[in-house]
């Protein structure tokens, strides 16, 4: 099941490493929004797997668009003056947390037969 | 579950891309300048601040070696320029340029019976008071510079030329003093007026002298230091 996506995540990031695209510095900024997005929308999809509420073709156009309207948001934000590239760090952070914390407990309950309903973290 | 791999693997190989494209581009932009911390800018500055005084330093040296060599060039110019003094001196008294000059011209006519030691003596006495630079019948005296009368004929050489009256003399120097010397009392013309020769001598702002022909070269006579 984990195999072939750890070799996609793998084979990615190898080849971003030899591609070696340099991202314009003032773009950097913005990037790592969209980065943290990615990153929700990678832990937001384990978590869905989990529930069974997984949608491949959702966790796809998720990706993509959550990564471009972050880092969009981000431009925006700097544009008119509001650190909405803030908001999205907190915004993103906050899910992630909660998401990585939801996967644990699906694991842990699922080897443990913890209830899951019961929601001390 | 296979559409689940599959787009789970899409979406981890895009992350992976952006993972380490971010990464290498958030390392090129943080070794910029414009991200460092306070201290380290300071520390880099203190650091080129230092390399930038010795490089100054060396500045100063290589210029003051620049002077340097600046300066030893200027004195062989100024070496040249009392070699060709020396040597324009030298041509001077050895009588291998024409000058020209302040002087005095003593002629003496058709009719006096000059004998070559009377020239001889007349150059003498120039020579002696100061004279620059002699020539007879516009021919230069110089260091190699001989007399000869044949006791058939008379007739006068200097050097291989012929010499017939009248005789002129040109000496080139301080034309009152060449004078004075020339007539000194008991002096040489005093002398000739006893044989009936009475030389005309004229002092003349400006007279020019040949130089000799030929300069003599020599290759027994060797430098004693």
């Amino acid at each position: 099941m984990w195999f072939l996506p750890f070799l996609g995540l793998f084979v990615g990031a190898a080849l971003g490493y030899l591609l070696n695209i340099e991202i314009p510095a003032h773009l950097v900024k913005y990037f790592s929004v969209a980065f943290l997005a990615a990153l929700d929308t990678i832990f937001g999809g384990i978590k869905s797997i989990q529930d069974g509420s997984f949608e491949g073709i959702l966790l796809i156009t998720g990706f993509f668009t959550n990564m471009l309207v972050a880092g969009f948001f981000a431009y925006i934000g700097d544009s008119i003056g509001v650190d909405l590239y803030l908001a999205a760090v907190f915004a993103f952070g906050v899910r992630i947390f909660s998401n990585i914390s939801q996967i644990r407990h699906n694991i842990i309950s699922k080897y443990f037969k913890i209830n899951r309903n019961d929601n001390n973290e | 579950m296979n559409k689940k791999q599959i787009a789970l693997t899409v979406i981890l190989f895009f992350f992976g891309i952006l993972t380490t494209t971010q990464y290498r581009s958030h390392v090129s932009s943080y070794s910029d300048l414009e991200n460092q911390e306070q201290e380290y800018l300071a520390a880099m500055a203190r650091e080129l601040t230092t390399k930038k005084r010795l490089i100054d330093s060396e500045i100063i040296e290589l210029e003051r070696r620049l002077f340097e060599l600046e300066n030893s060039n200027s004195s062989s110019k100024v070496i040249v320029e009392n070699l060709t003094a020396e040597i324009n001196n030298l041509q001077k008294i050895n009588s291998t340029v024409p000058v020209k000059g302040p002087g005095i011209i003593l002629t003496i006519d058709n009719s006096s019976p000059v004998i070559y030691t009377d020239l001889v003596k007349i150059i003498n006495e120039l020579w002696n008071s100061g004279a620059e630079a002699i020539s007879v019948n516009d021919i230069r005296v110089s260091s190699r510079t001989y007399f000869y009368q044949s006791d058939e004929t008379y007739q006068m050489t200097m050097n291989t030329n012929l010499l017939d009256a009248p005789y002129s003399i040109k000496a080139l120097g301080n034309p009152q003093v060449l004078k004075t010397g020339i007539e000194l009392p008991g002096g040489i013309i005093d002398n000739l007026k006893l044989y009936g020769i009475h030389p005309d001598i004229n002092t003349i702002p400006e007279i020019s002298l040949p130089g000799i022909d030929s300069v003599p070269s020599y290759s027994y006579a060797k430098e004693i230091n």
